[in-house]
């Protein structure tokens, strides 16, 4: 019941700055420095998703984890693709996994 | 070249819904897995299926998504993630703000259409040549949205069968998803990687005082990571061109070739 509180939520907050400029605000103009502020958002918040968060993203472990994000880094800057770069890190965790 | 033209004269209602729905292919092969990841995501939490496709079907934001699953799952609070995903999400009011100048005067369904803008569908229509209707941008946005929500759905079901190991694996996916969205953006300029690390550490500098609940830390430090962005570096992610420059003010609304540039940074992102 929570979880769909949440959904509900982020469904406000998510669907509004989509409909403002489109239904009502039509022509709207931002000042640039606070476009250029929101175009960064979405890399900030990334990183502060990794750091910390990421190293504890499997079974708390971060060695674990660091061979996951690694391989994560690595195949995202040679292979350029979202589903091949999460199945490479996937499985270079399974691997670290059996190992260990 | 003369299609901007002909598109004028020919557009039935039925032919630029057919138009949106091919040109939404490349985003249906991209959406689907990637929610599965989602829907897999949400069963190793021990979400309810319904849980994770209601959230598909009403917010339909995928990296919001994946960050809500994260901060859920480290007990932050229902309103924070709100927060969050505000700051998050309000890069479509660019978007947004970019399409209403492109579409057809007097376009319908204007509230649904707001409803399916993404960082790839806004891609594949600001790429289209002249005015946009109603009807291909809802035959895009539908197609995108469908696989969205039956990807999550089935990532959830397939869960089900997997074996143990490899579901503890699953959880460095969603970290994997973050890298590979912003790897693109750190290839074009290292300034998506500072602004990154520089959020990254106030993170961890704030979560080690323990000075604010885990939700406000990183509400905190996206908007530090931004705003000494924004400040180091006015004139955004890539340094303009000179060409660019020219091209901008030749071109009086000049908000919309600026946000152009944002979202090619974004592209990738769900």
């Amino acid at each position: 019941m929570r979880f769909l509180l949440l959904s509900l939520g982020m469904m406000v907050v998510t669907y509004l700055p989509r409909l403002l400029p489109l239904a009502v605000l039509r022509n709207i103009r931002l000042p640039r420095c606070l476009s250029v502020f929101l175009s960064f958002i979405p890399f900030a918040a990334i990183g502060a998703l990794i750091i910390p968060g990421g190293l504890g993203a499997v079974d708390g472990d971060w060695v674990l984890s660091a061979v996951g994000l690694a391989a994560a880094f690595v195949s995202a800057w040679l292979l350029r693709n979202i589903v091949v770069t999460v199945v490479l890190s996937i499985l270079a965790v399974y691997l670290a996994l059996l190992l260990m | 070249m003369t299609e901007g033209s002909l598109e004028r004269s020919t557009a039935r209602p039925s032919a630029e819904l057919i138009r949106g729905i091919r040109a939404a292919v490349p985003i249906l092969i991209g959406y689907f897995p990637t929610a599965m990841a989602f829907g897999l995501i949400a069963r190793n939490m021990s979400l309810r299926l319904m849980d994770a496709c209601s959230m598909s079907l009403i917010v339909f934001a995928g990296a919001s998504q994946f960050m809500a699953l994260g901060l859920w799952s480290s007990g932050v609070a229902v309103g924070q993630i709100v927060i969050a995903t505000l700051l998050m999400n309000f890069r479509h009011f660019l978007m947004s703000a970019s399409l209403s100048r492109r579409i057809a005067p007097g376009a319908r369904l204007l509230p649904l259409i707001a409803f399916g803008i993404t960082d790839e569908t806004f891609a594949i229509a600001t790429a289209r040549r002249g005015e946009l209707r109603s009807g291909y941008l809802i035959g895009l946005e539908s197609v995108a949205y469908l696989s969205w929500a039956s990807g999550t759905a089935i990532g959830y079901t397939l869960g089900r069968v997997l074996p143990d190991v490899l579901q503890r694996s699953l959880g460095i996916s969603l970290y994997a998803l973050f890298i590979a969205i912003l790897v693109p953006a750190v290839r074009r300029s290292w300034r998506a990687a500072l602004i990154a690390a520089g959020a990254g550490l106030c993170h961890l500098a704030l979560s080690r005082t323990g000075l604010l609940s885990p939700g406000w830390n990183i509400i905190v430090a996206i908007l530090v990571g931004a705003g000494a962005g924004a400040l180091l570096f006015p004139e955004g992610h890539s340094p303009a061109p000179a060409e660019t420059q020219a091209q901008a003010s030749r071109q009086p609304p000049r908000t919309q070739s600026d946000t152009q540039t944002d979202e090619s940074d974004e592209r990738g992102s769900t």
